[in-house]
């Protein structure tokens, strides 16, 4: 079992290092505190309003009767990177069986 | 004893705690192994699960457990004296709380992420999953009950916290629609925020606020047998009823709107720009104790304990539940910062280390409510009679539950004046920064209790409570009338014992779960099975001194909450024993298989 | 029923007015080619003073509508996506409707490009379930369009506010979004087409029916169908309609029992259909071919009441 020596910024070579190392661990700590949860906030919500888009384009593919069904193919092309990362976070490996395989 | 000494022996302890028992888990119990690929790894989707840089996930655990309640349980503690608050503070933090919630994180970095719920349902059975809603479903029925009296309390001793405090949430919206929207970077509208909130607390303590007595109670019976007839005492006390039943449904009122709207609207906004009072408290109380260096004057130990007030043995132990060991931490680390760990190693680093942030802030309560609140009582009269001043304050159970906050924050108030902070604006900070906090995990909690209630619904097929409107009103409503239901408001505080044991309920779970786990890995098992059955014991003990208080004093609310809650104990104790038993018989039996979880379907 | 050779009728008619008149036939069998005894082509083609036709092939519109969804991939998605993404757009190709959907597509682009140029068109279609449901539906579809719209824009402003937040971290936001341009676009089209479809000065939609149940009795239903999404509707024209007995003359028995039974079909006709103008066309002994053919037919169109 290795040892969790730095685990802490303890372990140092030279006062100068150390404090650097410090002050950035402290910069760290502050983005944790309070950057980060705003950002992931915020991806969520973005991710929550590309689902319902996304669900409301493919809803054909759920069995939803889709009324633009067919003009949603012209859709597609600005859509793939989108289709591809939206099933992936829908837990899906694999794309729904009428989606485009894209994987 | 000068309370230096007492801040800086208790740091003492948890540096040593980090530095050797952390690192003798991390290596020889629960083995932490660099090469373990994580689950922000494995199942890396960029929200949920991200490798994170240790220092901003010890970042985001630690505002995710810090909150008032290691505040307030240290401030009624002190009744007992400082000593034994002090020393459960911080042998509990180091041998069980850190413990406790660094096994959580590492236990679910184990098994894929998963939460202590999920992971119940897993390791131990079906039963256990609903054990576990229960018990969560009851811990935040009372957290939301107790911090929206605590809230409405501080409001009222400290009206000029009130305009600062709902201030804050309109600089809060503007400063999520300047970040958003703009683009104007983070710091400078977080600057001009901190500024705002200053110059809020300020104006507060020129025009304090005070509701109008828009209920117009009239005196209990209670109320006028204690004003010996007279009458004025007994209407004054009905009015402060009055205030205290308008606070609590104005701040359940806003919790309900609060829980509804989206995240990163309100409460994203209102939690960052409060978020930074924590950095500055922190900061306030140590200059402070430093400057000042005040004597702890109040007894090591209180050989004058009240007549309503058990022993401090075993109710010590429910009374601070976060600050020493807090079965809440588990559910952050479990669900949320397990999914972040970047390598297993950082999981002591995060889970050790958050509960030993949460540590320092009890034991920096116990100096505030000890030393800072003595020298604040005994100013004008002179240290002797402040101590008796002190003592009369905690001259009684109902009134040291009543009054730890006001302790605290008045303490505070002398300590910031040692760094040169006017005391009467220092006092509203403190309150500013207490209600942030409590309003925080009130949102949060009520946001859950949604979730739980919805959760149970589907267990138990209510379908009504699965809408999210009915079940936020359910969640609202239920904990208001538990507020409210206890001498309208006034005995809400007497909750905070049931809602220790709750909490260490659920932190035995976790333990348990830790153990179960050891025990299949046929490694050592004391770290955990002690602090969980040290827990079990101190908390069954407990639970049965207060119920019988409850029968006694013909408290038919509490003595019903505390029977359920005894019952989910005693649940507890059983399902523990047998899944013990049973995972010993397996692991000696049979070839012990890598994961729990791999025995499933 | 004598559609495609009303419709003849009817562009013959308003040509002869003087208003530049195109029609636009949507039968595959070329018939209204066979009509006018002319070859006709995708594109309008002058077959009489003041008068061009077309004839559009539904298969071969939605071949057109796919193989532009198929360049656009082409150009948009990464190469190795190309092949699953053209198998996925195959399927929808052979999906039910969409030969309606790429027609309609093609009238709305008629209604937009050929207005400026024609004082009249007249389409000749016919009413299957789909394409009514096309007629009626452009509101349906815009609300749909304007919901997924809204959503994208949200989502458009979301990933600007995640940006603000996240600086490099978050996806990167192009100010323009060719999706919502396209969305836009055909909200837009929508939207014009329906606004032709339901003005009065505009369009009128005239029913063919032959005195027959059935086809009284579907006429019917799509005349309800389109008046309920406020669709304005021209009229009918009874096709077929036996011509009257020659005087002094001894008649078939079979035709005089044939002849009873229209008579109860046709007052069917004046009681249900009676609230919009009907005219009748009398039998013909052959089949007319040919513009001069065409503009007799036109002179025996008699008002209903004016029938016998």
């Amino acid at each position: 079992m290795p040892t969790q020596d730095d685990n802490l910024g303890m372990s140092t070579h030279s006062t100068l290092g150390s404090i650097r190392r410090w002050l950035r661990a402290a910069r760290d700590i502050y983005e944790g505190m309070y950057i980060a949860p705003y950002r992931s906030a915020i991806h969520r919500e973005y991710l929550r309003q590309h689902d319902v888009f996304m669900l409301m384009g493919f809803s054909d593919l759920l069995g939803v009767p889709n009324p633009i069904q067919f003009y949603m193919l012209e859709l597609y092309p600005s859509l793939i990177e989108e289709f591809h990362e939206w099933h992936v976070r829908m837990g899906l490996e694999h794309p729904p069986e009428g989606g485009f395989r894209c994987c | 004893m000068s309370a230096i000494v007492l801040l800086v022996v208790g740091l003492l302890a948890f540096l040593t705690g980090v530095m050797i028992y952390s690192r003798f888990i991390a290596n020889k119990i629960y083995q932490l192994d660099p090469d373990f690929i994580t689950p922000a790894h494995e199942f890396q989707d960029g929200v949920d699960y991200v490798p994170t840089n240790k220092h901003v996930l010890f970042g985001h655990h630690f505002t995710s457990v810090a909150g008032a309640a290691p505040i307030v349980g240290p401030g009624i503690a002190v009744i007992w004296g400082w000593l034994p608050a002090f020393l459960w503070v911080v042998f509990g933090t180091v041998f069980a709380g850190a413990v406790h919630d660094f096994g959580a994180l590492w236990i679910s970095n184990r098994h894929k992420g998963r939460s202590i719920g999920t992971l119940a349902e897993s390791i131990i059975g079906r039963r256990a999953r609903v054990l576990f809603l229960l018990i969560i479903f009851f811990l935040l029925l009372m957290v939301n009950a107790v911090f929206a009296v605590i809230i409405a309390n501080l409001f009222m001793a400290n009206p000029g916290a009130v305009v600062p405090v709902w201030g804050s949430l309109v600089v809060a919206l503007l400063v999520g629609f300047l970040i958003y929207r703009t683009g104007a970077g983070i710091l400078l509208p977080s600057i001009g925020a901190l500024i705002t909130l200053y110059v809020m607390i300020w104006f507060g303590e020129q025009v304090p606020f005070t509701l109008p007595d828009l209920i117009g109670f009239g005196p209990t019976e209670a109320q006028l047998a204690a004003a010996n007839g007279d009458a004025s005492v007994a209407a004054e006390a009905a009015r402060l009823d009055g205030q205290r039943v308008g606070w609590i449904m104005i701040l359940f009122a806003y919790t309900f709107v609060a829980s509804i709207l989206p995240v990163w609207l309100l409460l994203q906004p209102r939690d960052y720009v409060n978020g930074h009072q924590l950095f500055v408290a922190i900061g306030i109380i140590g200059a402070g104790v430093i400057m000042l260096n005040p004597e702890v004057v109040a007894p090591a130990v209180n050989q004058n304990i009240p007549a309503d007030a058990s022993g401090w043995f075993p109710l010590l132990f429910i009374t601070i539940a976060c600050g020493a060991i807090s079965g809440f931490h588990g559910l952050v680390g479990s669900g949320t910062s397990s999914k972040q760990l970047a390598k297993e190693p950082d999981a002591r680093y995060v889970g050790y280390g958050g509960a030993i942030g949460e540590g320092s802030l009890a034991v920096m309560s116990i100096i505030a409510c000890t030393a800072g609140f003595a020298v604040y009582l005994s100013r004008d009269v002179g240290a002797a009679q402040g101590l008796a001043l002190w003592q009369q304050h905690y001259g009684s159970w109902e009134g040291a539950t009543a009054g730890a906050v006001t302790a605290f924050v008045n303490g505070v108030g002398v300590l910031a004046s040692g760094v040169g902070i006017p005391e009467s604006v220092a006092v509203i900070f403190a309150s500013v920064v207490v209600i942030s906090f409590a309003a925080t995990t009130l949102d949060t909690a009520i946001r859950l209790q949604r979730y739980i209630i919805a959760e149970l619904g589907v267990e138990y097929n209510v379908k009504i409570v699965q809408n999210r409107w009915a079940a936020t009103g359910v969640a609202v409503v239920s904990c208001a009338l538990l507020a409210l239901g206890l001498d309208r408001g006034a005995g809400g505080m007497r909750i905070w014992p049931l809602f220790g044991t709750t909490n260490q309920l659920l932190a035995g779970l976790t333990l348990l779960l830790v153990s179960l786990y050891l025990i299949r890995k046929k490694r050592p098992v004391w770290v955990t099975m002690i602090p969980m059955t040290f827990l079990l014991f101190v908390t069954t003990w407990a639970m049965l001194i207060n119920l019988s208080r409850f029968f006694s004093n013909n408290q038919i609310m509490l003595l019903m909450l505390g029977a359920a809650i005894f019952v989910l104990e005693i649940w507890l104790l059983f399902e523990g024993i047998a899944a013990i038993r049973r995972v010993r018989a397996e692991t000696i039996e049979g070839p012990a298989p890598q994961s729990v979880t791999d025995r499933l379907p | 029923m004598g559609k495609t050779t009303m419709a003849a009728v009817a562009a013959l008619d308003a040509a002869e007015r003087g208003h530049k008149t195109l029609l636009v036939s949507t039968d595959p069998a070329h018939s209204t080619g066979d009509v006018l005894a002319a070859k006709l082509g995708d594109q309008p083609q002058l077959v009489e003073d003041n008068c061009w036709a077309m004839e559009i092939d539904p298969e071969h519109e939605a071949d057109r509508y796919i193989d532009g969804v198929k360049e656009r991939v082409a150009s948009a998605a990464p190469p190795r996506l190309l092949s699953e993404v053209y198998r996925q757009v195959d399927i929808a190709r052979v999906a039910p409707g969409a030969v309606e959907a790429a027609l309609f597509d093609r009238f709305t682009r008629i209604l937009e490009n050929e207005a400026e140029e024609y004082d009249r068109i007249v389409f000749d279609t016919a009413p299957t379930g789909q394409t009514l449901r096309l007629l009626s539906l452009p509101e349906l579809m815009t609300a749909w369009m304007s919901g997924l719209i809204k959503r994208r824009k949200k989502v458009k402003s979301m990933a600007k506010m995640w940006q603000n937040v996240a600086g490099s971290e978050a996806i990167e936001v192009n100010e323009t979004d060719p999706l919502l341009s396209a969305l836009e676009d055909r909200r837009g089209r929508f939207h014009r087409a329906r606004l032709i479809l339901t003005d009065p000065r505009k369009t009128a939609f005239i029913f063919v029916v032959i005195p027959e149940r059935l086809p009284i009795w579907e006429t019917e239903k799509a005349m309800t169908a389109l008046s309920k999404h406020e669709v304005p509707l021209g009229g009918v024209i009874v096709n077929q309609v036996l011509p009257s007995p020659t005087n002094g003359s001894v008649e078939d028995p079979f035709l005089t029992k044939r002849r009873a039974r229209e008579a109860i079909h046709l007052a069917r006709i004046s009681k249900h259909l009676g609230h919009w103008p009907i005219h009748c066309v009398t039998l013909q002994d052959s089949d007319p071919v040919g513009v001069e053919e065409l503009r007799k037919i036109n002179v025996q169109l008699t008002p209903m009441e004016a029938f016998r």
